[in-house]
């Protein structure tokens, strides 16, 4: 059993200087008092660091032992260095630890100025760094620190212990095993292998010197090794899908905590790939409006066009007259001359006869030129028909509408992408507050990230099945190879090999087999002490006990036998907190509790009830509270631990970084 | 109290299980094999329980 005697911080945190908790010898309540931001948390957070090396803020992430080094320390240059120290009695022996950093560079800004110190003392004899290390990992593993180190802010990971397929549930499931002792039951079943495999070796290694049995312990050694090397990929599956598990955790946490920015971001992307598509449209637009614009000019005369036209036509009028006198006249001229050369002495026009003379003469007056147009009447009736061509080719050029349709459209573009770009702008000043470009792309890609880990370990756990099944049929196979060997050998040395290796066979199949039923054990062991509990702290009528699940989720039974669905908060708290009960009252661990926020979201009565009964959790329970955080007043809250309060510490604050305690 | 209580759920569980399937293996057996693993680093706990169990499969063929 762990005790914890004496906790020191030296510029840790808001605790600028030496600073000394020391914890009494009686059993019971130690409550620290300290209003929001002066230091109560970093109390837990000191007795975490210490043991375990780790900062853990309240995102669960890990923050750098730096920041924890007093600034005001930092500031008046007066850090040597930063620790914590604490002095503990386990299973009969002393120790301190200590755990820190020490200043030895040039710099007391840069983490780099910082060593690390570890020291771990047995009484009054120093441990090597790896024993200390060891030390503490049996002491109080790190995985179980949830439960030894209670945060209310952070009950809604039990939360996922109601869902079967939450990898966070899965952990924390393993870690609610561990701390109710199957790593007891687990080192024994490798213990076990370990000497299955010992025995199969000897008497594999015997027989192989017989003649009648070689040849069977040889496939039997075959087999084995295959055996081993199936085992091995099993490792490597499990330790692939824990990496891939956590992986899959950290994205979905990250996912959690940033819908809103990842909704910005791929409204951004939207935005962005819409302004793309406009300024792209917007080249189109003008390459068309420039080659438009080369015509343009011809638009410009379309309102003075047809009255030209109709000057030309007006001036051309006589000379267009007196072309077509000029053609009538060459027809008619070339039909009588043609009639009178053709048909004798009669007239074509009245049919008449007439004399020769008279034909003569009319063929002499026939075949005078007549009416005619002059070279200057030619040309200026050429001018003019060329003139009016050309008009009117500049008339069916006319492109102005279209002109204005693209200049509208190119107008509107260019608002959109302005308004586009205000939009993306703005996103980008709203989303550079939580990172820089890099870590905002990451954050775009969690959902792609998700899917593809999804996938992965869907193919591992197949793999995983795979990897089951050859492992069964080798095994068969292995069995069925050593029964033909006992029937087969005559040495009694073999013998008592091949009666070793089956003994320790079946021993290591009977713990084997032990893992399903001490996990029901040990979850209906849960139920009940968590009921329990439950009862005692809850006033709800009709609310009847609670039942576990496979991942140790507790889900609140009514009297008619009904599962109460989407609990309240308050409600989450008092199960999470039945369950941490009766974690404790079955865990083979024992040692003092720090409870933080615990009473933050239950009401009054609840406050009450769980107040009472908190000193049976453990031996030393310290419960870091605000003033009213229980009761109305410190008396009241006293009253409520009525002889089970053993110790009060009141942190007081100077300023930022300067807490201290007032005992 | 918590860790003889734990301990205790733990051997009732395995004892379950070996008078039901597995009954020649002693009674014995189980609680001493917790014993050693439980107050023994690994190697240890390999060797002195495959010595404990040299010793009973040799004591009962002496028998």
């Amino acid at each position: 059993m762990l005790r914890i005697n004496k906790l020191k911080f030296v510029n840790f945190g808001s605790y600028y200087g030496e600073h000394e908790i020391s914890f009494p010898s009686d059993n019971g309540v130690i409550i620290v008092w300290g209003e929001n931001g002066y230091g109560k948390t970093t109390i837990m957070q000191a007795f975490r660091y210490v043991l375990w090396g780790k900062l853990i803020n309240r995102k669960r992430q890990i923050v750098p032992a730096f920041d924890y080094v007093n600034k005001d320390a930092i500031l008046e240059g007066n850090v040597e260095s930063m620790y914590v120290e604490v002095a503990i009695d386990y299973n009969g022996e002393s120790y301190i630890v200590t755990r820190g950093l020490k200043y030895t560079g040039d710099d007391r800004n840069s983490p780099f100025s910082y060593t690390n110190i570890f020291h771990v003392l047995k009484g009054n004899t120093p441990l090597s760094k790896d024993a200390g290390e060891v030390l503490l990992t049996t002491i109080l593993p790190e995985n179980i620190s949830r439960f030894y180190l209670f945060d209310g802010e952070l009950l809604n990971e039990y939360e996922d212990l109601l869902d079967n397929t939450s990898t966070s549930g899965e952990k924390i499931k393993k870690s609610i095993e561990d701390i109710l002792g199957m790593p007891l039951l687990l080192d024994a079943i490798k213990t076990l292998t370990a000497i299955e495999s010992k025995f199969s070796s000897e008497a594999t290694s015997l027989s192989k010197r017989q003649e009648e049995t070689k040849s069977i312990s040889e496939m039997i050694e075959t087999n084995n090794e295959k055996l081993e090397h199936l085992k091995n990929s099993r490792e490597e599956l499990y330790n692939e899908l824990d990496n891939l598990n956590d992986k899959l955790e950290d994205i979905k946490d990250k996912m959690e905590k940033t819908p809103e920015l990842r909704a910005k971001l791929k409204e951004k992307e939207t935005l962005e790939q819409q302004l793309n598509e406009k300024v792209e449209k917007q080249q189109q637009l003008q390459e068309m409006i420039a080659s438009e614009a080369d015509d343009l000019w011809q638009s410009l005369l379309s309102s003075i066009l047809p009255g030209l036209i109709n000057d030309i036509n007006e001036s051309a009028n006589p000379l267009v007259a007196k072309q077509k006198e000029a053609e009538a006249y060459r027809n008619i001229s070339s039909f009588i001359l043609n009639s009178l050369q053709n048909n004798g002495e009669m007239c074509p026009i009245c049919e008449e006869e007439i004399s020769i003379s008279k034909k003569e003469e009319l063929i002499k007056k026939f075949s005078e030129v007549g009416v005619v147009l002059s070279s200057d009447e030619k040309d200026s009736l050429d001018k003019a028909n060329s003139s009016i061509k050309f008009l009117n080719d500049i008339k069916s050029n006319d492109n102005h509408e279209l002109y204005l349709h693209i200049l509208n459209e190119l107008e509107d573009i260019s608002t959109d992408i302005d308004l586009l770009r205000v939009s993306i702008k703005n996103l980008n000043d709203e989303t550079s507050n939580y990172g820089n470009t890099e870590e905002l792309e990451e954050l775009q890609e969690l959902p792609h990230q998700f899917s593809i880990t999804s996938l992965k370990i869907g193919e591992i756990k197949k793999s995983l099945e795979d990897n089951h099944d050859e492992i069964e049929d080798l095994k068969a196979a292995i069995a069925k190879l050593k029964i033909s060997l006992s029937k087969k050998t005559n040495n009694a040395d073999v013998g008592i090999a091949l009666q070793r290796q089956d003994f320790a066979e079946k021993l290591h199949q009977l713990f084997e087999a032990g893992v399903s039923s001490f996990r029901e054990s040990l979850k209906q062991e849960v139920e009940k002490d968590a009921s329990s509990i439950f009862n005692e702290i809850s006033h709800e009528p009709g609310y009847d006990h609670l039942e576990i699940n496979d991942n140790f989720g507790l889900e609140i039974v009514t009297e008619d036998n009904r599962i109460i669905p989407n609990r309240s908060s308050g409600f989450e708290q008092v199960v999470a907190i039945s369950l941490i009960f009766a974690l404790h009252h079955n865990a083979p661990i024992a040692g003092p509790i720090f409870m933080d926020s615990t009473f933050q979201r239950i009401d009054k009565k609840h406050k009450l009830r769980l107040a009472k009964i908190l000193h049976t959790l453990a031996d030393q329970v310290v419960v870091l509270i605000y003033e009213d955080e229980i009761a109305p007043s410190k008396d009241d809250t006293r009253s409520l631990f009525s002889g089970h309060l053993v110790k009060e510490i009141e942190i007081e604050k100077e300023s930022k970084c300067k807490s201290s305690f007032k005992v | 109290m918590n860790e003889q209580l734990n301990k205790q759920h733990l051997l009732d569980a395995l004892e379950k299980i070996r008078v039901e399937k597995y009954p020649d293996i002693p009674a014995s057996f189980v609680p001493k094999i917790i014993e050693i693993q439980s107050s023994n680093i690994s190697s240890q706990a390999v060797k002195k329980i495959k010595e404990f169990i040299v010793e009973h499969l040799n004591q009962e063929n002496n028998a």
